[in-house]
């Protein structure tokens, strides 16, 4: 379908509308003046193709998004409109486009591959609106709990949360976004994708990952997609994905189970349940009051274990009536403190979860691009330049791209 | 044949080797040929020295800038994008719509399937094709672009340089066995 000059300036138009951009803005990231947008916008002035790529990228659009018969205005655009401060932070809207631009990289290349998902989306979904907070907590109990059990989880931790979602066909990848926002989920025609702040600490990143896991699972229904904030707790939609976080990393009977073997919390004449030669063996432990007290250091170990944060162990534990809120408070100032920094440093140095935080703990949206290009330019998919474009995408540098054999001339 | 019969939009490699070759001026001196590129071909060449021998070819009117901004040109340009770089992409689509010869060295798959597609292989150029014409309208000869190569190979450092110095030898060795 071919469409009129008329149709592409509305088209950009609209794009740029539902993106929240101003003329001025648009102008200015492309190095044009405002007239020359309000005239392309007005179909005055016929756009290049140098100008509609950049454009196209400023969006975070495919190309070939402008000239779909059906054109989808909404789609990724969501994300700007959902993070209007991108538009004051130049250096983070860059880094938001070029994202956007890898994922379309990938997205596209993975067309081309003929890379099929077996499965697009997790194979149950719980969407419920959820009207109070307190329903907000039960519904994301709720679904944790049963999600773990469709999973077959038991109440092991989780070594890679990433993996999860991989293995319901969620794209899931690291990128570099402000401050304040943990992840954004959306759904594309190809996938559901997930992007998590790179920049927040490792254990954080897990929390964030089962945290859109939640969205996926819950709110994707109805909406095109979601932005996390750290500081949106008062929104039901987020405070139902923390709790679903919290539980899901950190089940209840094993938050037990953890704290029993150190003979911590447990009550008074608590039923224990110990698995000896392929029997269940029950018996009721007794504590000894200064064995009951939870301190820092199960807390560091409780967060070791089930590779999560110290903080959120502190809040989980609360959460559980395990703690008060006199001792969720004391447990909170020591993990700021110089000590507890010293401590945490010590104690996680040795623990397999912990020493993940110098592992990508998920697929980088960089990796899995250089990795289809590859594969792309062997299977004579794309030229040598487009295979040279995409390495330059993924962040490889001139002299290490002509190592490869696809980009060299024969 | 008129001056400029043959309109020939060449993409970045290609007047990237030629400025290399030290031949980008006397090669648009050809007579029957109009050199063209696009933009996106300009923003490709990044290095400091090329892009003032290229901007010193456009200011002499050796070489045109052209940009695609018919609807069509477009569409084609977002088509190709899918499988060329930018500038094969829009270089492609010019010629296809324009109707003027590539000028490309390029031979993978994916690139010669878009051309087999759209402007077929006889619109496709080679700098071997238009070296040959060059070397015979006397422009240069075969011994001078010898001695550039060896300048070149000894200055060569990069990889990507390398593999240049290789790809003007397997030229210089095909126009050896035309010179018979």
């Amino acid at each position: 379908m071919t469409i009129t000059q008329e149709e592409l300036a509305r088209r950009l138009r609209e794009a740029r509308e539902k993106s929240g951009f101003t003329q001025e803005q648009v102008a200015k990231a492309l190095g044009l003046v405002r007239p020359v947008i309000a005239q392309i916008e007005a179909g005055k002035r016929k756009v290049s193709s140098l100008e509609l790529a950049a454009l196209a990228r400023l969006y975070g659009r495919p190309l070939s998004s402008f000239f779909e018969e059906a054109f989808e205005a909404d789609g990724i655009s969501f994300i700007w409109r959902a993070i209007p401060e991108l538009h004051q932070q130049p250096k983070v809207q860059r880094a938001i486009s070029r994202g956007l631009e890898i994922i379309n990289s990938i997205l596209e290349l993975e067309n081309k591959l003929g890379i099929t998902r077996l499965k697009s989306a997790p194979a149950v979904i719980y969407p419920k609106k959820v009207q109070t907070k307190l329903e907000a907590i039960q519904h994301g109990k709720e679904v944790a709990g049963q999600e773990r059990s469709r999973l077959n989880l038991g109440l092991a931790p989780i070594p890679d949360p990433a993996a999860i979602l991989d293995s319901q066909g969620i794209l899931i990848f690291g990128f570099e976004l402000p401050p304040g926002i943990s992840g954004f989920t959306f759904r594309s025609d190809q996938a559901i994708i997930c992007a998590i702040n790179a920049d927040e600490p490792p254990v954080r990143q897990r929390y964030s990952i089962i945290h859109e896991y939640c969205h996926v699972l819950c709110d994707l229904n109805d909406l095109p997609g979601i932005v996390s904030r750290s500081e949106s707790g008062k929104d039901l939609r987020e405070v139902r994905a923390d709790v679903f976080a919290a539980n899901f990393l950190m089940p209840e009977e094993a938050v037990q189970i953890f704290l029993a073997s150190r003979g911590k919390s447990i009550p008074s004449r608590a039923k224990t349940h110990l698995l000896i030669k392929d029997e269940i063996v029950s018996y009721e432990a007794r504590r000894t009051e200064q064995a009951s007290r939870i301190n820092y250091i199960d807390a560091v170990q409780m967060a070791n274990h089930f590779g999560v944060s110290v903080e959120s162990v502190i809040w989980r534990l609360n959460d559980l009536k395990l703690i008060s809120e006199k001792e969720k408070k004391d447990l909170l100032e020591k993990d700021k403190s110089e000590w507890g920094k010293i401590l945490k440093k010590y104690l996680s140095k040795q623990h397999p979860l912990s020493m993940g935080k110098n592992k990508i703990i998920y697929q980088n949206a960089r990796e899995h691009l250089l990795s289809l290009a590859i594969e792309a330019a062997r299977k004579g998919l794309i030229s040598r330049r487009k295979f040279i474009e995409l390495l330059k995408l993924s962040g490889l540098a001139e002299k290490d791209i002509f190592m490869f054999p696809e980009a060299r001339r024969v | 044949m008129a001056k400029g019969e043959i309109i020939l939009i060449a993409d970045s490699n290609a007047i990237i080797d030629l400025i290399k070759l030290a031949i980008l001026n006397s090669i648009c001196k050809l007579p029957d040929y109009k050199f063209l590129i696009v933009k996106e071909v300009y923003q490709e060449i990044t290095r400091l020295e090329q892009r003032e021998m290229l901007d010193e070819a456009i200011s002499n009117r050796l070489v045109s800038l052209v940009s695609l901004i018919e609807i069509e040109e477009l569409q084609l340009f977002s088509r190709f994008s899918l499988s060329l770089g930018a500038g094969e992409a829009a270089s492609l689509a010019y010629a296809y719509y324009h109707g003027t010869y590539f000028l490309s060295d390029e031979n993978n798959n994916a690139f010669m399937r878009e051309i087999r597609n759209t402007i077929s292989e006889a619109r496709l150029k080679r700098t071997l094709d238009i070296l040959a014409e060059a070397i015979s309208e006397k422009l240069f000869s075969i011994l001078s672009l010898k001695k550039r190569i060896k300048e070149l190979e000894a200055k060569a450092v990069t990889p990507r340089d390398l593999n240049d110095i290789e790809h003007f030898k397997r030229i210089l060795l095909k126009l050896e066995n035309r010179d018979g």
